[in-house]
C-alpha cells in the first residue's frame, strides 16, 4: 500500500515537473516568435500583409495566454500556486476580462452588475478565469446572440455568472466539469458538453481565493447554462 | 547610446532582443552565457545588463550575484520563461538580490522597452 501511495506522489509530482519544463521549453521559442513577429510591426506592409501580421501577432498572445494558463494548472494541482492578492473592483475585472478578448468577440458580450464589491485577488488570475469562462460562453453561443455576463453581490461574496446557449449539462456532470478527472473524462465520452480545461481552471482559481465555482441552469429552455464563479468580498 | 550587454541560451531571443534595441538607439552586445558577459563587462563598461535566468553553465542568479560585485552600478533587468519553478518564483529571487525590472517569457516588444526605459532611468 505504502509503495502504491509512494508511486501516486511521484507520479503527481512527475507530471508537474513535466508541465513546468514543458513550458519552459515552449516559452523560448514563443519568445523568439512574438519578438521577431514585433520587428515586422515597423515594417512598410501592404493592407493584406498587415492584416496577416495581425493574425499572427493575435495567435502569439493567444498561445502565451494558454502557455500561462497550463504552467497554472500545474501549479494549483500540485499546491505550489502563490497568489498576488490585491484588492480588485470586480465589475473593472470583469470589463478588463472582457475587453482582452479576440477582436469581435468584446461587442457580444452584455455586462450587467449590480452595486460595487472589492475581492482581495491575484488580478491575472481572476481576470484570466473569467476569460475562460467568456471564451467557452461565447463558443457555446451563435454569434448572432449576445453573452449575458451578470455579478451578483451578496453579504459576503461577488458572483461573476456567464451564460451561454450550449445544450444544458446534464446534473451528473456539473461537479465533474471543475474537476480536471471529470472534465477529461466528459471530453472523452460526452463531448457536446465539454467546456475544456477552462472551467477547470476557473474553479482552482476561485478554490485558490477561498471561493467556489459552479454551474447552473437559467430559464425553462432546453438550452442555458450559467458557469460561475464566487470570490468572497471585504 | 547606452551600451548593453544581453545574456541569453537561446540565440534566437538574443537576436531579437538585439534587434529591439539596436532600432532603440543602443550599442548592443551578446553573451550566449554568463561567463562570456562578465568577460564583455571586463573589457568596458555597460550601461545595461539583460539576462537570463535559466541558463546551463552559469545560471543567471549567479549571473546577477557576481556583476553585483564586478559592476555594482549596472542596472539589470531578469528575463525567464521558468524552469522546474515558475518564472515569477525565480525573478522574485532575482529582485531579492537588486534586479531593477523582470519580465516573464514571452513578452513583447513593448513591454521590453518600457522595462529598458525605466531601468535606465532608475541608473540616472
Amino acid at each position: 500500500m505504502d509503495d502504491l501511495v509512494r508511486r501516486s506522489v511521484v507520479t503527481d509530482e512527475t507530471l508537474t515537473e513535466l508541465i513546468s519544463l514543458l513550458s519552459h521549453d515552449l516559452r523560448g521559442p514563443l519568445s523568439s516568435l512574438v519578438l521577431h513577429t514585433g520587428l515586422l510591426e515597423g515594417v512598410d506592409l501592404s493592407g493584406d500583409e498587415k492584416e496577416d501580421l495581425a493574425h499572427v501577432v493575435a495567435a502569439g498572445r493567444e498561445l502565451r495566454d494558454m502557455l500561462a494558463m497550463v504552467a497554472d494548472l500545474g501549479q494549483f494541482l500540485s499546491d505550489r500556486a502563490s497568489l498576488d492578492a490585491i484588492p480588485c473592483d470586480v465589475a473593472s475585472l470583469v470589463r478588463e476580462s472582457i475587453a482582452s478578448l479576440p477582436d469581435g468577440s468584446p461587442a457580444r458580450v452584455r455586462l450587467s452588475e449590480s452595486g460595487v464589491a472589492r475581492v482581495a485577488c491575484d488580478r491575472s488570475r481572476v481576470s484570466r478565469a473569467v476569460r475562460e469562462l467568456l471564451t467557452s460562453a461565447l463558443r457555446f453561443t451563435p454569434e448572432d446572440l449576445p453573452v449575458d455576463v451578470r455579478i451578483e453581490i451578496s453579504p459576503a461574496a461577488a458572483r461573476v455568472g456567464v451564460l451561454d446557449n450550449g445544450i444544458r449539462v446534464p446534473s451528473s456532470m456539473h461537479e465533474m466539469m471543475f474537476d480536471l478527472v471529470g472534465a477529461l473524462e466528459i471530453r472523452r465520452s460526452h463531448r457536446e458538453f465539454s467546456r475544456g480545461l477552462g472551467p477547470v481552471y476557473a474553479a482552482l482559481t476561485a478554490r485558490a481565493h477561498g471561493g467556489s465555482a459552479g454551474i447552473l441552469q437559467r430559464g425553462a429552455d432546453e438550452r442555458g447554462n450559467v458557469l460561475w464563479i464566487e470570490l468572497p468580498t471585504f | 547610446m547606452p551600451r548593453t550587454i544581453v545574456i541569453d541560451d537561446d540565440p534566437g531571443i538574443r537576436r531579437a532582443v538585439a534587434a529591439h534595441l539596436r532600432g532603440a538607439g543602443h550599442v548592443v552586445e551578446l553573451a550566449a552565457s554568463g561567463r562570456e558577459a562578465l568577460d564583455l563587462l571586463k573589457a568596458a563598461p555597460a550601461d545595461l545588463v539583460i539576462t537570463d535566468i535559466n541558463m546551463p553553465d552559469m545560471d543567471g542568479i549567479e549571473v546577477i550575484m557576481a556583476l553585483r560585485d564586478q559592476s555594482p552600478d549596472v542596472p539589470i533587468i531578469a528575463i525567464s520563461g521558468g524552469g522546474l519553478f515558475p518564472p515569477d518564483l525565480l525573478l522574485a529571487n532575482a529582485e531579492l538580490l537588486g534586479v531593477v525590472e523582470s519580465l516573464v517569457k514571452p513578452f513583447e516588444a513593448s513591454e521590453l522597452l518600457g522595462a529598458v526605459s525605466r531601468a535606465l532611468g532608475v541608473a540616472r
